[in-house]
């Protein structure tokens, strides 16, 4: 099966998570929570838990950490393909190392996505 | 008149010699409005009348004096030495392509790649030829981006993933072969899209962009070949998830 097309579907749909969510989310949380520049008290763990346990919001994770895992692994992937790392043996390695990576890293955050919601 | 000398350093390839390309030096006079091609043109008349290049038009339009300038891409006579002048104009036959001899590169792999993606309107049924095929300024609009391409392969010199693989079908055939995708004359899509959406064809692209970079007629094959790619993952999961509805 030629899955070519479907994972740079994925890479694609990551590049716009980790273009705009993500430095979102990386604002929210480790600026203007800490710094005072949003409404939340910036030591309260409980606030953060209170939250997770809303569908949207681990979901909300779950896209970010996957999309994000996918993206980065791809564009690692062609920048040392452009670095020199090529021929078939070399890029079949690369897809299994860093598709295997960004795999697991998102059934890793589907895992804990919906631990204490579905099971 | 000329008050001053330029140095071209020209590569020179000649087959029948067994050699290795070597470079050669003239030193010719220099003139303020003159173009890399200007300077070839004087050698091969004035100097050294076994140089070897292609060239017709001289003004941009047929692309045949392609030429690796001071190491960049460019067509010969659309770049003044002034532009590129630093110390000696180096001119080498365009990279990723066999050489035939001095700057005359051999194309014939361009040129199946470029009929494998059927660069002309497709259509089942021609209908009545007696009329016109109607269309709105939009619909020219959304091809005459890519339409422009004059085949100069200027984009498949400066393309690091051709020159590493050579089976890769490339900036310029994927850019044409999204100007007929998009034409609404044209009904060969599909086919088109199957054979980008190959190992070979436009997922070889790991978007470096130096192909829209050196383009002289600014049709930005690196954006073609990134629509194209989700052109070919909406048909490929059209294809898998709908396999009977699965067309255009």
């Amino acid at each position: 099966m030629f899955l070519e097309p479907l994972l740079w579907g994925l890479f694609s749909l990551g590049g716009f998570i980790t273009a705009f969510l993500f430095p979102i989310t990386l604002f929210l949380l480790f600026f203007a929570a800490p710094f005072g520049l949003w409404p939340t008290d910036p030591a309260a763990y409980s606030v953060f838990v209170q939250r997770w346990q809303e569908p949207l919001v681990r979901v909300f994770f779950f896209v970010l950490i996957g999309g994000s895992l996918f993206h980065g692994t791809h564009r690692l992937k062609f920048m040392l393909v452009d670095a020199g790392l090529r021929g078939p043996g070399v890029q079949a390695f690369l897809d299994i190392i860093l598709n295997a990576v960004a795999i697991l890293g998102s059934l890793a955050a589907l895992y804990y996505a919906v631990r204490g919601w579905l099971f | 008149m000329a008050d001053q000398d330029v140095v071209f350093r020209v590569k020179r390839y000649r087959p029948e010699s067994g050699a290795k390309p070597t470079y050669q030096e003239y030193r010719i006079p220099y003139r303020d409005d003159m173009v890399v091609l200007d300077g070839l043109n004087y050698i091969k008349d004035h100097v050294d009348p076994t140089l070897a290049y292609r060239w017709s038009c001289r003004m941009g339009i047929c692309g045949s004096c392609g030429a690796n300038v001071n190491g960049q891409p460019r067509l010969t006579c659309g770049t003044y030495v002034r532009d590129v002048h630093r110390g000696a104009v180096t001119v080498d036959p365009l990279a990723n392509f066999p050489i035939l001899k001095d700057l005359v590169v051999d194309f014939d792999d361009f040129l199946t790649k470029l009929s494998s993606v059927t660069p002309y309107i497709v259509r089942e049924d021609w209908g009545d030829l007696t009329k016109e095929y109607t269309q709105f300024p939009e619909d020219v609009e959304a091809y005459r981006q890519q339409s422009l391409c004059i085949n100069c392969m200027l984009c498949y010199a400066a393309c690091p993933v051709f020159g590493a693989s050579p089976a890769f079908v490339g900036p310029a055939a994927s850019a044409l072969a999204l100007r007929y995708i998009r034409d609404t004359r044209d009904e060969g899509a599909d086919e088109r899209l199957a054979r980008l959406n190959t190992k070979s064809g436009v997922w070889e692209c790991t978007f470096v962009g130096e192909c829209s970079v050196v383009c002289p007629k600014d049709v930005d094959p690196a954006g073609a070949l990134q629509t194209l790619k989700v052109l070919a993952t909406m048909r490929h999961m059209r294809r898998l998830l709908m396999p009977k509805s699965a067309s255009r």
